[in-house]
């Protein structure tokens, strides 16, 4: 009897250490967005969510992106993106949407050239956080090496418990406003 | 005994014509009216052959003149005055004309179909040949007015009438003037009489005593005669392009005057659009229209006006000011697609920021609202036509003013502020008017139909403003984008039109 005892907490032992090694298991790379504005216009504001309403989500940009900057954002599932910019010099700002979610998908590298009034994607190598693009003509997440753009809540597909690693040394999380 | 002078020179006879007791020793022709040949050959027989036929015309109708008049005088003087050979005439015949037609309405009724008006002037001077001795005789002058509604069927019919009307002139002029000449004849006669032998006979001693006797006072009393320029103005009657006030309508009173000056009161109802529009270069180097703008105005108004009497040029001052307030807009324009290898296009969907949703505000071209004013001054070219008779008058007139000298005001309404800017401009804006019109005297009363417009050139904006050009293909960024201009000003046109009655004082 003492003897079951002892195997049935040893059986136990293992399985919440099993469980336990379980639960860090699914680190998921990133994938790395490179939004380009190609308009002709300064983008005042850049925002990203996960449902069709950027009401709730936040500008990503420290400052207003110029005509052929880029900005770089590190995630995976449907995002759609928002940019706001004048309409006509001194004129009042207009948001443009992206008329569909784009997926990004794990360790792929996506491009988003940002038109006047249109958008258009196109496969791009990963950029990794780390290398030299780093440079003025670009903005990335802000210097802790992460860029916190506000999850919609019940955003589809994206699990807010969820913690995505890049290979990297760079991190980008995504926490959940809700 | 006074003795004439020795016989001035008076130019180069080029003509005469003898007739027995009358002779034109010298005539002058000074006309612009005939079709006198330019080949100097040809033009000198062309001038001495009417020169001939003037000085004939002038001898046979002064010849007979005096057979008419001798029936007044004594038949001895007549006699006398026909047998003498030596009462010489120097005569000059100067004629002009004024000849106008209207530029713009020939080139609306394919010119020579328009009207053509003018003033036929003629005058004679006639001077007496009296023992070496030159006087001035007769001085007369005739200004004609004439007209053609058709000035091509006037041409087609009876070309040159000028010179038929001025010959037609010519005539009562020399008639005029021998009509002039005939009271002083007795004392030419005296005078030829008292100097040179009679031709036909000795005169007796009696006679010759007489006749010298009377030579003194013949001299004195021709001497004595000063002839004043006599100048007739002939109008024309019936339907004509009416040139000058008819009498009846050209009053002194101090009441019809005034009332005169404010010519009618008028009752009109206008309309009025305004335009703006403005233009840049794209990056293409060709020259877009990139917004408009259009403001329509109506109503009526009443002030005094009169109707123009008569035909003639005016050259008006442009002297205002000018206020108008305009939205100018840009215009929709669907982008075309573009599908591109390897990647995919996503259309944007725009909305407003502060609401998430649509609104006209997104929707809407690029507008922006401008407040335009000119304070000008300049210098105007116009035309009154008036054509009828008595009793009913068609009018036409139109003008057209450069405006010199502007100081401009501008002030552009972007999104939420204003700009405003000040500038001084140098002809940059013009003018023009139109309008037809009937009236009746009889019952005071006119119908004009008007036609205004005004043009600004390059209303400067205080700074630039955002317009979109048509979309293009971008070949750099393989997209159609409708490219960026930046504007600088825009151009006001403005037109108005109206239609009104006027009672005439």
């Amino acid at each position: 009897m003492k003897s079951n005892l002892r195997l049935v907490f040893a059986i136990g032992f293992v399985s919440i250490m099993a469980c336990a090694e379980a639960a860090d298991e699914p680190v998921i790379q990133n994938s790395s967005f490179r939004i380009v504005n190609q308009s002709q216009y300064q983008i005042r504001e850049l925002r990203l969510h996960t449902n069709e309403s950027y009401l709730d989500s936040r500008n990503v940009l420290v400052e207003p992106l110029e005509i052929d900057e880029e900005y770089i954002f590190y995630g995976v599932g449907e995002w759609y993106v928002t940019v706001f910019r004048e309409k006509y010099r001194d004129g009042p700002l207009i948001a443009i949407s992206t008329a569909n979610p784009i997926d990004l998908m794990s360790g792929q590298g996506i491009k988003l050239l940002v038109f006047d009034e249109s958008f258009r994607t196109a496969e791009d190598e990963w950029l990794n956080p780390g290398e030299p693009w780093n440079s003025g003509s670009r903005q990335t997440p802000d210097a802790s090496g992460t860029s916190t753009p506000t999850q919609d809540s019940g955003s589809a597909g994206m699990d807010a418990s969820q913690k995505f690693m890049d290979a990297g040394t760079s991190t980008t999380s995504i926490e959940d406003a809700g | 005994m006074r003795a004439f002078p020795p016989k001035q020179s008076f130019g180069k006879s080029s003509a005469g014509s003898r007739l027995p007791g009358i002779r034109v020793t010298s005539f002058r022709f000074k006309t612009r009216d005939l079709p006198i040949p330019k080949e100097p050959r040809r033009k000198s027989e062309y001038t001495a052959k009417l020169e001939r036929r003037w000085a004939r015309q002038f001898v046979k109708a002064f010849r007979a003149e005096l057979l008419q008049e001798s029936r007044v005088m004594t038949s001895t003087l007549a006699a006398e005055v026909l047998a003498m050979p030596k009462l010489e005439f120097r005569i000059e015949l100067i004629a002009s004309h004024s000849d106008h037609a209207t530029g713009i309405l020939d080139l609306i009724y394919f010119q020579p179909f328009g009207p053509s008006w003018g003033l036929l002037s003629a005058r004679v001077k006639v001077w007496a040949e009296l023992g070496g001795r030159v006087l001035l005789v007769s001085d007369e002058e005739i200004n004609e007015e004439f007209s053609h509604i058709l000035h091509w069927y006037w041409r087609k019919r009876d070309d040159f009438r000028e010179k038929s009307k001025v010959q037609k002139l010519y005539q009562t002029l020399l008639t005029k003037s021998i009509k002039n000449i005939l009271p002083l004849v007795p004392d030419f006669i005296c005078v030829m009489q008292g100097q040179t032998p009679h031709p036909r006979r000795a005169l007796t001693e009696e006679e010759l005593f007489s006749l010298r006797a009377d030579f003194d006072a013949a001299v004195a009393r021709l001497l004595a005669v000063k002839i004043v320029p006599n100048s007739e103005f002939v109008p024309q009657k019936g339907m004509r392009v009416i040139q000058s006030l008819p009498p009846d309508e050209t009053s002194d009173s101090l009441v019809a005057r005034y009332f005169g000056a404010l010519g009618g009161l008028e009752v009109a109802q206008r309309e009025g659009v305004a335009r703006v529009t403005s233009r840049a270069r794209n990056s293409s180097g060709q020259v877009e229209t990139l917004g408009t703008g259009e403001a329509r105005s109506r109503g009526y108004r009443v002030a005094f006006y009169q109707p123009p009497t008569k035909t003639g040029y005016f050259f008006p001052p442009s002297f205002g000011f000018l206020s108008q307030t305009i939205t100018i807009s840009g215009f929709d324009e669907d982008i075309p697609k573009t599908s591109v290898q390897n990647s995919e296009d996503i259309p944007g969907i725009i909305t407003d920021p502060s609401t998430g949703d649509i609104s006209a505000l997104i929707l809407d071209p690029i507008s922006y609202g401008l407040e335009l004013k000119s304070l000008y001054f300049g210098q105007g070219l116009g035309l009154d036509l008036v054509m009828g008779d008595e009793d009913v008058r068609y009018f036409i007139s139109w003008q057209a003013a450069l405006n010199l000298f502007e100081a401009r005001h501008t002030s552009v309404q972007i999104s939420t502020s204003r700009e405003e800017g000040y500038s001084l401009q140098f002809a940059k804006s013009i003018n023009g008017s139109g309008q037809f019109g009937v009236y009746f005297p009889a019952w005071h009363l006119a119908i004009r139909l008007l036609g205004e417009f005004e043009f600004y050139r390059d209303f400067n904006f205080p700074e630039p403003v955002d317009f979109q050009g048509r979309a293009r293909f971008n070949f750099e960024k393989n997209v159609f984008e409708r490219e960026r201009i930046f504007v600088d000003g825009a151009s006001l046109l403005q037109l108005n039109g109206q239609l009104s009655a006027v009672y005439v004082f």
